[in-house]
């Protein structure tokens, strides 16, 4: 069961952050006969409960519930075929109708055109009242649509709301955890019940709540921004600040790092692997040139702790701002495809192994495991592949063998 | 009886005694009249990979303590037993117990001493001078520029030479009729050159060879010798040098994360395949250099893979 659905709100009491908004569509609803607009526009991000409340609205004033969502085709045709009729017939159970119009700002294209007047004609006519969802009510297209609604604002969740819903969700499903892993959670879903709750329920694992390698959705952003800033004319001073005042280390804290580490909200990293998406050839080389005398400079300050170094490090990252831009225009930024957690799995098993049969090889041959991995290994499992077995001779376990002659 | 026969070769045919030992016959004849007195000095061994020192050791020993030498001969090595407390303990725990028998001494040898840092070499002197009158050392390294004054001037030092052709001639001989090989003429010239003088290398090489075919000729142990040398890092390099930054950074990326590599494995392979490119000379130069500029940033600096990125941008912009 998705935690998701089950703890979806149930009544106007549960909108907390957003009690006035909700209560401003419950007595809209309520009243409807007494309006002079016919429909109210509930805008807000994503995971604060707008499509919820339609529902929670439509359940406590016993409304039957007629719901146009995205994957519904809306035409202008479609939307008089579903809506028109259905908007002016009496409903045969319940007091009433409510007529739900989710993601009106995901309309998209051709196909929609024309679909926001036919939209306007329909609840003109309407003997019910409509709600429209929309995450972004100030897009041109919804200009029109706009001055026919009651506009009401939904506002992120606050942390505290979300750590009470968490909360409440583990100690009901009688999952162990710690109140500081919670707040975490709830601080890194950015105010999004859908998220925190997915998240949560993705960390439960045999009944403990685990976040170990878990992605704050909150840094994503901020990086990209960060990314913009460097890359997209900003100029050095702001670069420098963008960087100062990034919330994620712009390094790994710490000694040195491999290939691949755990977590991926590293500025250097995110920098790194979008800097050939900006720059090429000649420019590719230079901004590589910055990144790499900026590690530099890290790395010293790692080993000689002398931290004065970081205002280096820092201003070659930003220098990458002052380089000739090759090439204008959209790119999307990518996280960086080096640091997932199961990259670093992958690799410290090969390598255990790697390092693993070259110490037997290294004691067996008179070696230092750093030369048996070189100038034995390489023969040692040509030939185990060639079904010639070492592993008693080496004192091989079973995995070490399968692992050769794979 | 499991499997004797598929024992590793380079173990299998490792000289036992003096004799046997090739391409270090004055070194030999020096030794071997120490030994007759009973009487050694701390020694040290230098010379390139696989040219016989950890064997004159072995045979050493033998030689002092017969087949029971285990008892009397210890062997560490600098670049895996960490730390030179740890090697410290080692060798204390090991002199203590007084030598039993005719030789008044145990053998400490202690491989690859380069990898030793300066103050690790001044704290063995230390221990080699407190365990002197029980104990003696031969140590082993590639260069012996490495290793501090103090202790060169406490050491017979004895520099191997790398094996020549003749004598792997005779290796490969021997090897042929003990395993029933067939071995073109012309396949010493070629694994000669390809195991550059390392008996480690040659030997693995034959034995990876003879697993596929009895007869040997120059074509497979080339083809064996491509088996068994890594391409992708190869591919990286091609890849980069081709203008293709971003197809060689992912499969720097993938290659490193499916075999386990570190960058400094990297740069090394990448280091030497560059010499083997077929490019003008003045070219190849240069990219060594970049080689060299990269790997001291990546050993001062903190993040591999951006300094790794940062060689390949370099290859790859003219």
């Amino acid at each position: 069961m998705m935690l998701v659905n089950q703890y979806k709100p149930r009544s106007i009491e549960d909108f907390k952050s957003n009690n006035k908004a909700a209560k401003k569509a419950y007595d809209f609803v309520k009243d409807y006969e007494g309006q002079t607009k016919k429909a109210i526009l509930i805008s807000g991000p994503p995971g604060t409960g707008k499509t919820e409340l339609a529902y929670v609205l439509a359940k406590d004033l016993q409304l039957e519930l007629l719901e146009l969502n995205a994957s519904d085709i809306r035409t202008a045709d479609a939307i008089e075929r579903i809506l028109g009729n259905a908007s002016r017939q009496r409903s045969l159970f319940y007091k009433g109708k409510l007529i739900l119009v989710d993601d009106i700002d995901a309309i998209s294209g051709v196909q929609d055109r024309g679909c926001i007047k036919a939209l306007i004609d329909v609840l003109e006519r309407s003997k019910y009242p409509f709600v429209i969802t929309a995450i972004d009510p100030e897009v041109d297209f919804l200009d029109s649509l706009r001055k026919k609604c009651v506009l009401v604002k939904f506002d992120k969740l606050s942390i505290e709301e979300l750590f009470v819903l968490l909360k409440k969700v583990c100690d009901e499903q009688a999952v162990s955890y710690s109140e500081t892993t919670l707040r975490k959670l709830a601080r890194y879903s950015q105010g999004d019940a859908r998220a925190a709750l997915n998240d949560l329920q993705s960390f439960i694992i045999n009944g403990t709540l685990d976040i170990e390698g878990f992605e704050p959705r909150l840094y994503k952003e901020e990086l990209e921004e960060m990314l913009l800033t460097l890359f997209k004319g900003g100029s050095f001073a702001n670069s420098l600040t963008a960087l100062n005042n990034l919330d994620v280390p712009l390094y790994p804290f710490g000694g040195r790092s491999l290939v691949i580490w755990g977590d991926m909200h590293i500025g250097v990293y995110w920098i790194e692997e979008n800097v050939n998406k900006e720059f090429f050839d000649l420019g590719l080389g230079k901004a590589y040139e910055l990144i790499s005398l900026s590690d530099l400079f890290y790395g010293r300050i790692i080993k000689r702790q002398y931290w004065r170094y970081l205002v280096y490090s820092t201003a070659l990252l930003a220098a990458l701002s002052t380089l000739p831009k090759e090439k204008r225009g959209v790119v999307t930024y990518t996280g960086p495809s080096r640091s997932p957690k199961q990259n670093f799995r992958l690799w410290s098993l090969v390598n255990r192994k790697r390092t693993s049969i070259s110490g037997k090889l290294s004691t067996f041959t008179h070696c230092s495991t750093k030369r048996a991995l070189q100038t034995v290994l390489p023969y040692v499992r040509f030939m185990s592949k060639h079904d010639i077995d070492f592993s008693y001779d080496l004192g091989l376990e079973q995995d070490e063998s399968d692992w050769l002659s794979t | 009886m499991l499997n004797s026969e598929y024992t590793i070769w380079i173990e299998k045919y490792r000289p036992k005694t003096f004799q046997e030992i090739k391409g270090q016959e004055r070194l030999v004849r020096r030794i071997e009249a120490m030994i007759g007195q009973k009487n050694l000095p701390h020694m040290l061994f230098s010379g390139p990979p696989g040219c016989g020192k950890s064997t004159m050791a072995l045979v050493i020993a033998k030689s002092l303590y017969g087949e029971e030498y285990h008892r009397h001969f210890l062997e560490l090595n600098s670049s895996d037993d960490r730390g030179i407390n740890v090697i410290r303990e080692t060798i204390k725990d090991f002199a203590k117990i007084k030598a039993m028998g005719e030789v008044p001494f145990k053998l400490i040898f202690l491989d690859e001493a380069d990898a030793l840092t300066r103050e690790a070499q001044h704290a063995l002197r230390r221990t080699m001078e407190t365990y002197s009158s029980s104990t003696r050392f031969i140590l082993s390294v590639n260069y012996s520029s490495k290793i501090i004054d103090p202790l060169l001037s406490r050491c017979a030092v004895f520099r191997f030479q790398p094996l020549k052709e003749e004598d792997f001639k005779e290796i490969l001989a021997m090897i042929s009729e003990k395993e029933g090989l067939t071995v073109e003429d012309t396949v010493l010239r070629e694994l000669y050159l390809i195991s550059h003088g390392d008996v480690r290398k040659f030997e693995n090489l034959l034995q990876s060879c003879a697993a596929l075919n009895k007869t040997v000729t120059v074509e497979l142990v080339r083809e064996i010798a491509s088996a068994t040398t890594p391409r992708e890092i190869k591919d990286v390099v091609l890849l980069a040098l081709a203008g293709n930054f971003i197809k060689g950074r992912e499969l720097l990326l993938k290659t490193m994360l499916q075999q386990g590599l570190s960058g400094l494995d990297v740069v090394k392979q990448i280091q030497q395949d560059v010499l083997d490119l077929d490019i003008e000379e003045k070219r190849k130069a240069k990219l060594v250099e970049d080689c060299g500029d990269i790997e001291f940033r990546l050993v001062e600096g903190s993040d591999e893979f951006v300094q790794l990125c940062t060689l390949l941008a370099r290859f790859s912009s003219p």
